[in-house]
Formats: structure tokens, sequence, C-alpha cells
């Protein structure tokens, strides 16, 4: 069962990093889905993993209608990095870290990946974390989830959202740098 | 008493213009504990992060009489406010472990040297769990005991009573009044920094307003009350 779950993690990491190098709209799109269908599997609801895949979504969206309403040439960059979010995150669901880590030794020239693999597996901790916390504030402010303010408010949200995970990413890296990391 | 840490004329201020602090002079002298008290929006985050280096400000700031570097960087242990910006690991273990590995201590070294580290804190028993499932007051021992284990000769510590209950404050303050090194501590704790250190800058608005014995400082109702601090 063990050996499955690495398999399919490292079959998922491969995809979120192979995910950059397809051109084609069609296998994209085919990516997409299988991405969608990987990620929604590793959640218990739908609606938190919805929830939690919300800020890449959004950042997706801007991106694009940016691109299209100022002219510019339309990539598919907002897809594949939400294809790439939904391999990532469901490979990082999906193993059992510590055994990995145990496995690997510090002298490993796997090491560093490692480590490198579980500061992202934090930060992603930290990103849905703030975002369930700012949705769930935001949720108690508003009467009703659609209509007058609500847009405005989720603006709102979301703004901060990513202030506050800057700030969040700015300490933790500061504190891994004093721990040595950067030696 | 030798000094550890010395401070002239430090200066900070934002790309907005925003001057943060302002003549900062201060030193520690070895296995001192001093506090560094002050209002919220006082600077004190801020000052302790331009000593660490992460803020780039204008000044002096020496460590064991030199500049702040890689080199001496191993010396210093750090606990920060939060302490989820410091414990990522599956476990406490690995946490504490790992800055030691990377320093290139070897497996067997540093795994004696964390359990010693976690022991002092009476974390022994929950070493092979998450930080993330301890409590707060575990979590903040967790992050000292991380800092401790390098063995640094002075220690950083950032509002660490933040958010605690009244038994964790007690056990931070004996495990911290037991240590034999120098100790920067920011907080706006009053009680907390009584009991442990000796000496007390108060913080302004980005100036030292005054400085001297815990003691002293603290019986000054009026500065305490111009502080922002009662």
């Amino acid at each position: 069962m063990k050996s499955l779950r690495i398999a399919g993690a490292v079959l998922m990491l491969a995809a979120g990093g192979g995910i950059a190098g397809l051109a084609t709209p069609r296998w994209l799109a085919l990516g997409l889905l299988a991405g969608l269908i990987c990620y929604l599997a590793m959640w218990r609801s739908v609606t938190r993993a919805l929830r939690a895949a919300l800020p890449i979504l959004v950042f997706a969206l801007s991106l694009a209608a940016i691109q299209i309403i100022f002219g510019m040439p339309v990539t598919n960059l907002a897809a594949k990095a939400v294809a790439s979010f939904f391999f990532l995150t469901s490979a990082f669901r999906m193993y059992p870290w510590a055994d990995l880590l145990a496995r690997v030794s510090p002298d490993s020239p796997l090491f560093p990946l490692t480590l490198y693999l579980l500061f992202v597996r934090h930060f992603f901790f930290i990103l849905t974390s703030e975002s369930i916390r700012l949705l769930r504030a935001r949720s108690l402010c508003i009467t009703k989830p659609y209509g007058r303010g609500s847009f405005r408010s989720l603006v709102a949200a979301l703004g901060s959202l990513f202030e506050r995970t800057l700030l969040r990413a700015e300490r933790f890296y500061a504190a891994q740098l004093l721990r040595g990391f950067a030696e | 008493m030798k000094t550890v840490l010395e401070v002239r004329e430090l200066t900070f201020g934002y790309d907005s213009g925003q001057r943060c602090l302002h003549d900062i002079n201060f030193s520690v002298g070895e296995g001192e504990c001093v506090g560094i008290v002050g209002a919220n929006g006082a600077g004190k985050s801020t000052l302790l992060w331009c000593l660490l280096g992460l803020l780039k400000a204008k000044g002096v700031v020496n460590v064991f009489g030199e500049k702040l570097s890689k080199r001496n960087l191993g010396r210093i242990g750090v606990v920060f406010q939060n302490p989820e910006d410091q414990l990522f690991m599956p476990t406490l273990l690995q946490d504490v472990t790992l800055p030691l590995l990377n320093r290139g201590a070897t497996a067997d070294a540093a795994a004696e040297k964390a359990q010693a580290a976690l022991r002092s804190m009476g974390l022994e028993n929950v070493g092979h769990r998450p930080a993330s499932q301890l409590s707060l007051g575990e979590r903040k021992r967790a992050s000292l005991a991380a800092a401790l284990a390098g063995s640094p000769e002075i220690l950083f510590l950032d509002e660490p009573t933040a958010e605690l209950d009244g038994r964790s404050v007690r056990q931070l303050t004996r495990v911290l009044t037991d240590l034999p090194i120098a100790r920067v501590i920011t907080s706006h704790h009053l009680d907390f920094l009584r009991s442990l250190a000796s000496r007390l800058l108060v913080l302004w608005q980005g100036k030292i307003i005054a400085e001297g014995p815990t003691q002293q400082i603290l019986s000054d109702a009026g500065l305490l009350e111009s502080a922002g601090l009662i």
C-alpha cells in the first residue's frame, strides 16, 4: 500500500512538473481535468477542497483577465499554474513525508530536495490555513454570500490573504535563514 | 563583563520614508538578560530583525565583537513570536535535529543534543509528534529547545509570552531564568520581565526613552504610562 502511495505521489509530482511543458490546448485541458480529479479525490469535502484552491483560481483568472483586457498575448500560463497546483498539492497530501525524511540520509543528494519539498508543503499549509481563516471571518461578516457588498468583501479578503501569506512566508524564510539553511 | 552584543547609532526606515528606529544605542554583556519593552508598534520586533540582520539598518551591530555574518550566526539562537515560523518538520525531534545536521553535526551527536534540549524543556515524551499537534505553550518551549540545541551564546526572543496562559508563562520563565547565556527579550509583559531581566530598555516610537535596572524602570509609573505600557 505504501509503495503504491509513493508511486502515486512521485507520478503526481512528475505530472505537476511536466504540465509546464504541455503546449497544445487539448493536452492541457486533459491535464487540468486529471489534476482536478486527483485533487478532489484527496479531500473528504469538495467544498473545502474548492475553498482551499480559491486563491490559485483567483490568481489564474486575474492573470487571464489582465492578458485579455490589456490586449496582451493570451498564454496558457494560468491553466498550467492551476493544473500544477492540483497535482502538487495532491502529491503532498498523499505521501507519508515523515517516512521519506527518515529514509533520506542528510548526506544524500536527495536531502536538499526533500527539504525543499517540506518547505513547499509548509507553505501550502500556511496558504491553506490562512485562506480558510479569512473566508470563515468573511462569512461571519456578510449577511448573504452573494449580493451587494459580498464581491467587495471577497476582494478585500483575498487582498488581505496575499499580504498575510507574504508576511508569513517572509517570517518563515527569516526563521530558516537563522537556523542555518543559507550556510 | 565581556560585551556580546553592541548596538551603536542604529537607525531604520522603510522605503516609504517612514522612520521606525532612531539612533538606538545599547550593549549586552555575557550572561546578562536584557528586556526591550514597548507598546504595540513601538518598534520592538523591527529592532530585533535589525539586530539579526534580517532588515538592513544604518549603524553598527556587533555580535561577539564583529559584524553579524554567517560565521557567527551559529552562536546565536532565535525564538520567533509564532512557533509555526520555525517548526515545520514531521516530528519535533527532527525539527530540533535538523539545524544541527545542517551545521555539520553527525546524526548521533545531533540526535543526542536534540534529546537533551527536549528533555530540558520537559518535552522528551512528545518528540515523535509534529509541532502542529502540540499546545501553544509546548510549541513555544519546542522552538526554544530548537534554538538551544545549537548551544548558542546569545538568545533573542520575540514576544515569548504572547498568547500564553499563566502556567505556560511560569514554565517559560523558569526555563529562561536558569539559562547561563545572554538573553535579549522583547515583550510588553512586565511581570514576566520583572522576574527575568536585570535591565530594561524602554522603546517608544522607535526611540529608547529610558534604560536602567528592571526594578527602577518598573517602579516609575509615569515613564510606563508615557511609553503606553500601563
